[in-house]
């Protein structure tokens, strides 16, 4: 299991994304089902199908596995970095920061959206570097917990300053009510052009300072006589977070918990090899939002559930596990 | 992601081609002609023969319903879980999918319309995606209460332009007639309140009550009238309500909470010393209807309620 783990959730991934295309809300005699699509691809005749297929799923299926592997390196990089097991970027207010940045913006009347992604990626850095300077975290000597209070501070703080720009501005409210709860239905494949590149840089980043990461998680002096700079690497590595959390709000606003659960999972699975459990995280939380997804198409009419509220579902249990187990200060 | 996109429209065209070759033959016989129409997002043909059709805003619901048709599919009113008050008995039986901000687009996808019309707010990315399943007209004004002009072209497309004009004039008509029961009010001032679970709001004096109120010869207090630009509400305080201190309230209980929220401050003093409670004239309304639907069905309502309070007062008065 342990040896073969990365490509048995490759393969969950892929299934993810199959049930992801053939689920739809509802199942009345027109639902899109795994029957149509395959007789639409044997040649049938059918204008809706493609609509529903292409336009609709495949959209919010890339974009949902896009989301959720980015939440979920950025949060097994958050945690590895703070070596903190409860660090994770939506109670950390890196999410709700990112989200205040873009409603403030679009309140000032930025609202091309070429901006949003820049904007969002300052917002998620400025949320984390306020709680971080709250909690003021040394090492791994702190008590984990202290950081997730501060972060739930600066989420109250912020949530609140959302909801006064909302309530006083109906045009942002109209714009925006999806920045603040999170979703992924009818986005187009127009944002996932303008957010792959930052993701790509956030890979990048993590995929340079994962072996001093490694080093750092042994021992600071050991990373420090391998050649590393400690201070360095650990800024790189909060950029490369920003840059993550960042590009995944501005594409489906706040999903809290993936970056939790992910890394939680993918631990559990490989053991604290970051070499390992960093790629496992991030597939983990792909097939994590994807399945948050298409829970949210099922039940709630008119409209679908949020995404945030799923994963929210999902995670909070976890985050209980992880408070209450006796591994909790191992990182 | 571009060429799937491109496969998507490819795939059913190439495969349509074929048929439509045959077909076009046959529709000649039927001699009516597809309608184009302007709409914010340049001219839009829809097919001849409408009859699937989804209202996706509370303002192109009335419309609709005010020609004579029923569509399939709208979306929840400001406020509301369903639609506005005023429409639950014609819109009886007409699906909800989805909120004034988000629609469920499977849901839309399965009903099949033939044309969907939507609020003049629309965002770019929803345009995108509705105007896939059919063609979807956005009208061109957002103006307030700026119904007349998307009336007509949505007669246009339902081929009830005669209903549209009919429902024109009947409303010139209702409100000589409402002006006429009235009197002359050009010496009185008239404020809309849209009382919410949190409070009142004043309310612009340039969406459709207001300009309703307008033609019937009422001015407004300065603080209404100069909500000219969106937000077209104002959160008020109890303390600051003296900013509306017109000779008439108009007070529109809106969603959730909003009727409790008024009971509750009907005895402060803040509320005993505004002149209109001082002189009786409060007109309490459905805030759904006041502060949130326009359209040619909203405007006969509202001139319902106005007749209702003012010809009431008059007779109390006698």
């Amino acid at each position: 299991m342990k040896r073969h783990a990365f490509a048995i959730a490759c393969l969950a991934l892929a299934f993810a994304c199959f049930l992801s295309l053939i689920t739809g809300a509802g199942l009345g005699e027109n639902h899109v089902g795994l029957f149509r699509i395959v007789s639409y691809f044997m040649g049938g005749d059918d204008t809706w199908t493609p609509i529903v297929l292409f336009d609709l799923r495949l959209p919010r299926t890339i974009l949902g596995a896009l989301v959720g592997a980015a939440l979920g390196l950025a949060g097994i990089v958050l945690q590895t970095t703070l070596r903190n097991p409860l660090a994770e970027p939506g109670l950390l207010g890196v999410g709700s920061g990112s989200a205040f940045a873009v409603v403030m913006a679009i309140f000032l009347g930025i609202t091309a959206p070429i901006y949003q992604v820049p904007i969002a990626v300052a917002g998620a850095a400025a949320g984390c570097l306020v709680a971080l300077a709250i909690a003021r975290p040394r090492g791994g000597m702190d008590d984990p917990v202290r950081l997730i209070l501060a972060g739930a501070a600066i989420n109250g703080l912020l949530g609140a300053a959302i909801s006064i720009v909302l309530l006083t501005d109906q045009k942002t409210a109209d714009e925006l009510r999806f920045w603040t709860i999170g979703s992924l239905s009818g986005r187009d494949l127009d944002i996932a052009l303008r957010v792959i590149p930052v993701m790509l840089l956030g890979i990048i980043l993590t995929v340079f300072v994962t072996r001093a990461l490694s080093a750092m998680s042994v021992g600071e002096h050991i990373a420090r006589g391998l050649g590393h700079n400690p201070q360095r690497i650990r800024k790189i590595a909060m950029f490369a977070v920003a840059l993550l959390v960042g590009a995944a709000t501005a594409t489906c606003g706040p999903v809290t918990f993936v970056g939790l659960v992910a890394p939680f999972v993918a631990r559990g699975l490989v053991g604290p090899t970051l070499e390992k459990s960093f790629p496992l995280s991030a597939v983990v939380g792909a097939i994590l939002v994807i399945v948050a997804d298409i829970v949210t198409r099922i039940p709630v009419r008119p409209s679908e559930l949020s995404l945030g509220i799923v994963t929210a579902v999902i995670g909070a249990p976890v985050l209980i596990a992880v408070v209450r187990g006796r591994r909790m200060p191992g990182l | 992601m571009r060429n799937l996109n491109i496969l998507s429209k490819a795939l059913p065209v190439l495969r349509v081609l074929g048929v439509a070759g045959m077909a076009s033959g046959a529709m000649l016989g039927m001699a009516h002609a597809d309608v184009t129409v302007e709409t914010a997002n340049g001219p839009v043909t829809v097919p001849d023969n409408v009859e699937r059709v989804i209202a996706l805003s509370e303002e192109s619901l009335d419309a609709v319903l005010a020609l004579g048709v029923k569509p399939l599919a709208t979306v929840q009113a400001r406020g509301q879980t369903g639609v506005s008050p005023y429409l639950q008995e014609l819109a009886d039986g007409v699906e909800m999918a989805g909120t004034s901000r988000e629609y469920n687009l499977e849901r839309i996808v399965a009903l099949r319309p033939d044309v969907i019309f939507t609020s003049a707010r629309l965002r770019d990315n929803q345009y995108n995606m509705l105007s896939k399943i059919a063609p979807t007209i956005v009208p061109e004004s957002a103006g307030f209460g700026n119904w007349t002009d998307s009336l007509q072209a949505r007669a246009e497309i339902l081929d009830r332009e005669d209903k549209a004009d009919e429902l024109l004039a009947e409303l010139d008509d209702r409100i000589a007639d409402v002006k006429a029961k009235i009197g002359d009010r050009s010496n009185e001032t008239v404020a809309i309140v849209r009382w919410t679970q949190a409070g009142p709001q004043a309310f612009t004096w340039h969406a459709q009550g207001g300009q309703i109120l307008q033609q019937l010869g009422f001015g407004t207090v300065p603080f209404s009238g100069d909500l000219t630009k969106r937000p077209h509400s104002d959160p008020l305080s109890l303390e600051n309500m003296s900013a509306i201190d017109a000779d008439w309230l108009i007070v529109g209980e809106f969603g959730e909470g909003g009727s409790e929220s008024f009971d509750a401050v009907r005895d402060s003093a803040v509320y005993q010393n505004l002149r209109a409670v001082e002189n009786d004239q409060i007109v309490v309304v459905d805030g759904s209807l006041w502060t949130s639907a326009s359209g040619p069905l909203s405007s006969f309502e509202m001139l319902d309620d106005i007749e209702e309070a003012f010809v009431g007062h008059m007779a109390k008065a006698d």
